[in-house]
């Protein structure tokens, strides 16, 4: 994992005003005009002194980000579509709580405080479009403590680790030919791998359970309701390669749903890409894996 | 159930509100603020559990608004009447704000609001009020703009602290400000509720004043103060009377100037009247800037006076005229009706040559026929001046200086009457003299041997109530109240000198701190070239500091926690011998690493990490003295084995 750390210096922060900000300039700039109509001396200590506590907020939002440590941590992939999320370690050094910090990329943005010696992962959201290696924003701190006049911004913190969109899902997708002829036989059996497990025996119907579940063929028989019940990983082993033909992007999400599926059903898997063999296994880190093949996967060389 | 819009408002920003709209209670409608507290007591207790009311109701009111405010003032251009308008807008805002933004907009206005209190009351506790509305200010623009930030009481620290770091370069900048006097637009801000001399005099007319304790002006003595009884403030010359009501009569070119030796210079600070008159002491020898000395020896201004006005003048004993035949004949002119008893008196009392026996004379009359002076005369009938001299006997000074006008006149001696200030209270405090409304007084200047002098009867007949001025003529009343609750006066009276002495300063340096008084202020510290351009260059000079303070101070670096500094001169300590902890170890693995390299070590080693351990992560402060006395007895040395194999 890369890590480009940023600490917060004294030259890395900058200091803007804000929307309110800008209004409260307009406020005192009427204020000041007022002033020297009437030549009202308290209307004058007014304008100043409110001008001089809004500019001195300005360090205080400054030491409230100064010191503080970005540090650039792994992405959370997702399936395109959803929003993956570029994540930064945020670290308070020191005894003082830091107020009303916000991590943004452009509109995507995370809001949080940081206690004393504090430190936290901060997820940006960031929308994905296509599969593939999602670039990573720029990212800025900024915070407008103690009274959202000034923003107070930090320097671009460059991201180096690229985010994940894997393949979109597609909605069904049976699973391949050795598996369906297992589920063929299954059904011979009066078997049914449904959930991911061993059909171990039937139980009574209870209200609430899934209709899918109960053994429709007992009801018809007239042998009152009963639904089936499974348990425990298969030891079945199937290999899932693209189909031959169809469009890439449509073949990838058929593929991803059934490394889902294969996953949820606790079977064993492999993975067959073009000149890529991944062998059977199964486990989250299997299945993060193989996603990440489909993700990256360009070649239409199959 | 709660409304689906968050309706809440913070506590604070609407006691903020509250704070900006009243002090300007006192000077607009009463159904402006109280629709403005209305609206605010609607905010904080109704909306939060009805919501708000709907757009067309807030169309609603604002129309209303704008319609009351038009037909009360059938304008709402100019001071009272916009800002009746804006504290209602204000009110009307409230029923509308949610978003934080407009919360923000909320303490905007409030500032505005304020701005409008300080425009009609620039006093100086209004100035406290102001800078406590400066700190509430800011804790609602931490509340508004950062919900999940600290605790209330952190919030106002900050609030409080960063105003009092910005107390010292915000008067700076109002010291250094090139004061231009600008007119954007004009607009006379009326003085509310003050009475104030006029310049008709009739039966009567001072009697509201008698009983005023407001601040009528105040005089400071460069050289020492004049006695109480020489402190005659001129502020109107009536020459024209019909026997009942006097009057200014027409203006003629004053002839003549005052002569003899000038006084020091004494300087008035004059509270704001709405009309131009400037009072002065008898003779001023000149007019001060921007006004001039006008007919009667009054010193007037071309405007009308609005705000704190403060003017330096030198005053001579003896003032010289001659009287035109215009003139003369006005200040001999007698009421058409004047009762033939008056004509008998005056004849009876010209009867001796000179006219300064004539006044001596006319003077003894009233003594000798034990005339009294008191604040609730009989009625005098149809012509005051008979019944006072015939029937009543008693009156106030305004009787006294009518009749005795008038009889002079009869005499053939030219009289006027004059209405001013006398006396005064010196404030040893501040060593000013205050002047209040109710030393309001009137008297008499006969023109003898071609100089106008000055004659008090109600000085003659009555000394003593002029003495104690008009605060004793208030009544037995308070005389009584005075003896049972004397520590009580004394402390207010001790507390009011106080006060009085801190609005005479603040009159004088924040109220009426003007481009002149800048510029006399900047030479007496040594700066000699004060142009405004130089001026704006030094109030930019001054925000430059400003942003280079805010650079300075937000980049200090963080004070790094006591105990982690102590186990970085651990470190370095350890670096010596070769056994630093690497920037990965945690200290509890730099013990495991460094003792198995250094047995010799450990015991020290292990319990420098402990105290660490203890100071840093447990948060015992105790366990940081340890680790420091722990550190001051750890001196590793290279091990012999390290010695030996360094030589070559």
């Amino acid at each position: 994992m890369s890590a480009p750390a940023q600490i917060l210096g004294r030259r890395s922060l900058f200091l803007l005003p804000t929307r309110g900000g800008l209004f409260f300039g307009a406020t005192l700039l009427a204020l000041l005009l007022a002033a020297m109509n009437y030549g009202n001396g308290p209307a004058y200590g007014l304008t100043f002194l409110l001008a001089t506590t809004a500019a001195f907020s300005g360090a205080v939002g400054q030491r409230n980000l100064l010191g503080l440590g970005l540090h650039e941590t792994l992405p959370r992939a997702d399936f395109t579509g959803s929003p993956v999320g570029f994540r930064v370690v945020v670290v308070n050094p020191d005894g003082r709580a830091r107020y009303g910090l916000m991590l943004a990329a452009g509109a995507a943005h995370a809001a949080f405080d940081l206690g004393a010696h504090e430190q936290r992962t901060v997820e940006i959201p960031w929308p994905t479009g296509r599969r593939g290696r999602v670039a990573p924003p720029v990212l800025r701190l900024s915070s407008t403590y103690p009274f959202g006049l000034l923003r107070v911004r930090s320097r671009k913190l460059v991201l180096e680790e690229a985010a994940l969109a894997y393949p979109r899902p597609a909605a069904r997708a049976p699973l391949p030919a050795g598996q369906a002829e297992d589920e063929a036989r299954a059904h011979e059996r009066g078997r049914e791998v449904v959930a991911g497990g061993d059909f171990v025996g039937l139980a009574p119907f209870r209200a609430g359970e899934s209709p899918r579940h109960i053994h429709w063929k007992a009801a018809a028989a007239g042998r009152g309701l009963f639904v089936k019940r499974f348990a425990g990983p298969s030891d079945e082993e199937v290999w899932l390669a693209l189909a031959p033909t169809g469009d890439l992007e449509g073949r990838l999400s058929i593929l991803c749903r059934q490394v889902l599926d294969a996953e949820r059903r606790g079977l064993r898997y492999g993975l067959r890409l073009g000149p890529l063999r991944l062998p059977p296994a199964r486990g989250p880190w299997h299945r993060e894996h193989c996603l990440e093949r489909l993700a990256l996967f360009d070649g239409d060389a199959s | 159930m709660r409304p689906s819009p968050g309706h809440a408002l913070p506590a604070t920003l609407l006691i903020l509100m509250a704070l900006a709209c009243l002090p300007l209670a006192p000077f607009l409608p009463w159904w402006s603020t109280g629709l403005a507290l209305t609206a605010l007591a609607w905010r904080g207790f109704v909306v939060p559990r009805r919501g708000l009311p709907a757009q067309g109701v807030r169309w609603l009111l604002a129309i209303a608004v704008a319609t009351i405010v038009f037909l009360r003032f059938h304008t709402v251009v100019g001071e009272r009447p916009g800002l009746s308008f804006f504290v209602m807008l204000v009110g009307l805002k409230l029923l509308e704000s949610d978003s934080a933004r407009d919360q923000v907009v909320l303490v905007l206005f409030g500032y505005l609001a304020l701005m409008g209190g300080l425009l009609f009351a620039p006093t100086p506790l209004m100035g406290l009020y102001t800078l406590g509305f400066a700190a509430a200010s800011f804790v609602a623009l931490s509340l508004i703009t950062q919900p999940s930030g600290p605790a209330m009481r952190a919030r106002w620290r900050l609030s409080v602290g960063l105003l009092a770091q910005a107390l010292p370069v915000a008067f700076l900048g109002y010291l250094l400000f090139p004061r231009i006097a600008i007119g954007l637009w004009h607009s006379v801000p009326v003085p509310v509720g003050r009475t104030g001399l006029t310049s008709v005099l009739r039966p009567g007319s001072l009697e509201a004043l008698l009983r005023s304790r407001q601040v009528a002006l105040r005089a400071l003595f460069q050289g020492p103060k004049p006695p109480k009884d020489r402190r005659y403030f001129r502020a109107y010359v009536l020459t024209a009377t019909n026997g009942r009501t006097w009057r200014a009569g027409p203006l003629w070119h004053a002839r003549g100037h005052s002569v003899g030796p000038a006084s020091a210079p004494y300087t008035i600070l004059l509270n704001p009247t709405g009309n131009s008159v400037m009072p002065a002491l008898d003779w001023p020898a000149r007019a001060p800037r921007g006004a001039e000395l006008a007919d009667g020896d009054l010193v007037r201004r071309a405007h009308p006076i609005e705000h704190v006005l403060r003017y330096t003048l030198t005053a001579r004993p003896i003032r010289r005229a001659r009287l035109g035949a215009h003139e003369r004949a006005q200040d001999l002119a007698l009421p058409r009706s004047l009762d033939p008893r008056i004509r008998a008196l005056a004849r009876r009392l010209a009867s001796h040559r000179g006219p300064l026996a004539r006044i001596h004379r006319t003077l003894g009359y009233f003594v000798r026929h034990h005339f009294t002076y008191t604040l609730t005369p009989p009625p005098m009938g149809r012509d005051p001046t008979a019944g006072f001299l015939f029937r009543a006997r008693s009156g106030y000074c305004e009787d006294y200086a009518s009749a005795f006008a008038i009889l002079m006149r009869a005499e053939g001696v030219p009289a006027r009457v004059v209405v001013g200030y006398f006396g005064g209270e010196f404030n040893p405090v501040g060593g000013d003299v205050i002047v209040r409304e109710w030393d309001a007084h009137s008297w008499t200047e006969v023109f003898v041997r071609g100089r106008w002098r000055r004659i008090d009867p109600t000085a003659v007949v009555a000394p003593a109530s002029l003495w104690h001025g008009g605060s004793a003529a208030l009544g037995a009343h308070g005389a009584a109240r005075a003896g049972r609750y004397a520590w009580w006066r004394f402390t207010r009276v001790h507390w009011g000198l106080w006060l009085d002495a801190a609005t005479t300063a603040w009159d004088n340096w924040v109220v009426d701190y003007n481009a002149r008084r800048q510029d006399a202020l900047l030479r007496r510290l040594g700066w000699r070239h004060t142009g405004r351009a130089a001026l704006a260059a030094a109030v930019v000079a001054l925000a430059l500091l400003v942003v280079a303070i805010v650079r300075a101070s937000g980049a200090r670096a963080p004070r790094r926690d006591p105990a982690r500094r102590a186990y970085d001169a651990y470190a370095r300590k350890l670096a010596r011998v070769g056994l630093a902890p690497r920037p990965w170890e945690g200290p509890k693995d730099h013990l495991a690493r460094a003792s198995v390299a250094r047995p010799d070590l450990e015991p020290l080693m292990s319990a420098i990490t402990a105290a660490y351990v203890a100071a840093r992560y447990d948060g015992r402060p105790e366990a940081l003295k340890t680790l420091r006395t722990q550190l001051r007895a750890f001196r590793p040395r290279r091990s012999g084995l390290a010695r030996l194999t360094r030589k070559p």
